[in-house]
């Protein structure tokens, strides 16, 4: 089993090769790969960590998703994990280079936050529900419904039901 | 007993979904090349394997074989299949309608190479040489014979139609990038960030998404942050809507805890 400081030692120099659900694979060092939980877990597991690890398969996520993950980890690869209180900031801000990175195509968002959740990035999985988050607020459910594509499957009567609940929530 | 499947072809004993393919053309007034018979074939054994055209509209909602669905589908190929120098299909799994999986086909001299695309998902291909299909090297669509039927069949649903398939109904019990097919916990964390009020209109929009917003563990988090600021419920109406659904006793606890302090 490997201590946290360990891993750091070898972790600049050891590389792993991060295959996309294309077979793209990408190299990147020890220390930007286990910004995941799920990497770092594996390789403890597995002790890897001074064998070479050409490979690790990522069926679900594409070349492009992996590419912003890798760029978002790099980035961050040396904030303090204590310095964040990852728990519910509102307002829910995202930074300036972390909104950017994410872009604003809805099936990239997604994309990324079932990557980060899979990868088990607690930072980056944040960021993907804040992003999402921020483009609900404020809009009634026929706008939210519009911009997720939702389909309305409520019967009449249980939505007129709920309309008027929600009115006299409003007026009160 | 009469063919049913492509690979059941025999000379002279054709499946009614070949026929089918045959009077397309000849209804649009198609003279088709090699090729374009073959993703005709391509077509048909998707259909075989489940898939449907992605912009139809069927009823049947499973993607198992159906001959009658099968029957239904293989009377016409799907608009723009044919493209200026390439074929494109696209094609989904009726139980998992939002993933898409396309077909596309290019001549390269005298193959056909065939790429299968599931979005971000997979890809598959496959290269076919036309000519090995076909008894004779006459175009002509009265005299058209087949052979190695079989051989097509079984290359074309081993590398591409079956590990498609498996892959999507894979992905779909687990995870699609879209906002309604988020698993539970990941809407569950984004309702995390919202005020009361916009996690109370989400809730309005569709049954799934209001499930997820009855889950507790979301109510004491909205509570515990909210209470930290000084404003738990704002009205006895949102009071009354959390009642309705379901948090009653979470709330209740925190709400006397509250006052008690």
């Amino acid at each position: 089993m490997l201590e946290d400081g360990d891993l750091s030692v070898v972790s600049d120099t050891k590389t792993i090769g991060l295959k996309s659900c294309e077979g793209e694979i990408f190299t990147v060092s020890f220390r930007v790969a286990t910004m995941s939980n799920t990497i770092k877990n594996m390789i403890e597991d597995l002790n890897l960590e001074d064998g070479i690890i050409e490979e690790v398969p990522l069926k679900n996520i594409s070349s492009h998703t992996l590419k912003k993950i890798i760029e978002y980890c790099e980035y961050h690869v040396d904030d303090d994990p204590d310095d964040q209180d990852w728990e519910f900031s509102t307002p829910t801000t995202v930074s300036d280079w972390d909104s950017k990175l994410i872009g604003t195509d809805q099936e990239e968002i997604f994309a990324l936050i079932l990557a980060a959740n899979f990868l088990d990035i607690p930072s980056l999985l944040d960021v993907g529900c804040k992003t999402v988050a921020n483009m609900i607020k404020g809009k009634e459910p026929e706008e939210i419904r519009k911009i997720f594509n939702i389909e309305n499957d409520f019967t009449p009567e249980e939505e007129e039901e709920m309309r008027a609940e929600y009115a006299w929530l409003k007026d009160d | 007993m009469e063919p049913m499947l492509l690979e059941d072809y025999k000379y002279g004993e054709m499946p009614q979904t070949v026929a089918n393919l045959l009077e397309f053309f000849q209804t649009r007034n198609i003279t088709p090349d090699r090729s374009d018979i073959v993703v005709g074939f391509l077509h048909i054994l998707m259909l075989e394997t489940g898939f449907v055209d992605k912009n139809c509209t069927d009823s049947v909602q499973d993607c198992d074989f159906n001959y009658q669905r099968l029957l239904r589908h293989s009377k016409t190929l799907p608009q723009s299949w044919k493209r200026t120098s390439s074929y494109q299909m696209d094609f989904i799994l009726n139980s998992c309608p939002h993933i898409a999986c396309s077909i596309v086909c290019v001549d390269v001299s005298d193959d056909l190479q065939i790429n299968c695309t599931i979005k971000d998902i997979a890809w598959y291909s496959l290269l076919v040489d036309p000519l090995t299909y076909f008894t004779s090297s006459k175009i002509n669509l009265g005299s058209f014979g087949f052979q190695n039927l079989r051989h097509l069949s079984r290359n074309f649903k081993d590398s591409i139609a079956f590990p498609a398939k498996t892959e999507i109904v894979n992905t779909c019990k687990g995870i699609c990038a879209c906002f309604q097919h988020l698993p539970q916990e990941l809407l569950v964390k984004i309702m995390c960030y919202l005020e009361t009020e916009d996690v109370l209109r989400l809730a309005e929009t569709c049954r799934d998404v209001c499930l997820s917003a009855q889950d507790s563990s979301l109510w004491v988090k909205l509570l515990h942050r909210d209470s930290r600021r000084k404003h738990i419920v704002k009205s006895y109406g949102e009071l009354k809507f959390l009642y309705k659904i379901k948090f009653a006793p979470i709330l209740n606890k925190i709400l006397n805890r509250q006052r008690v302090l």
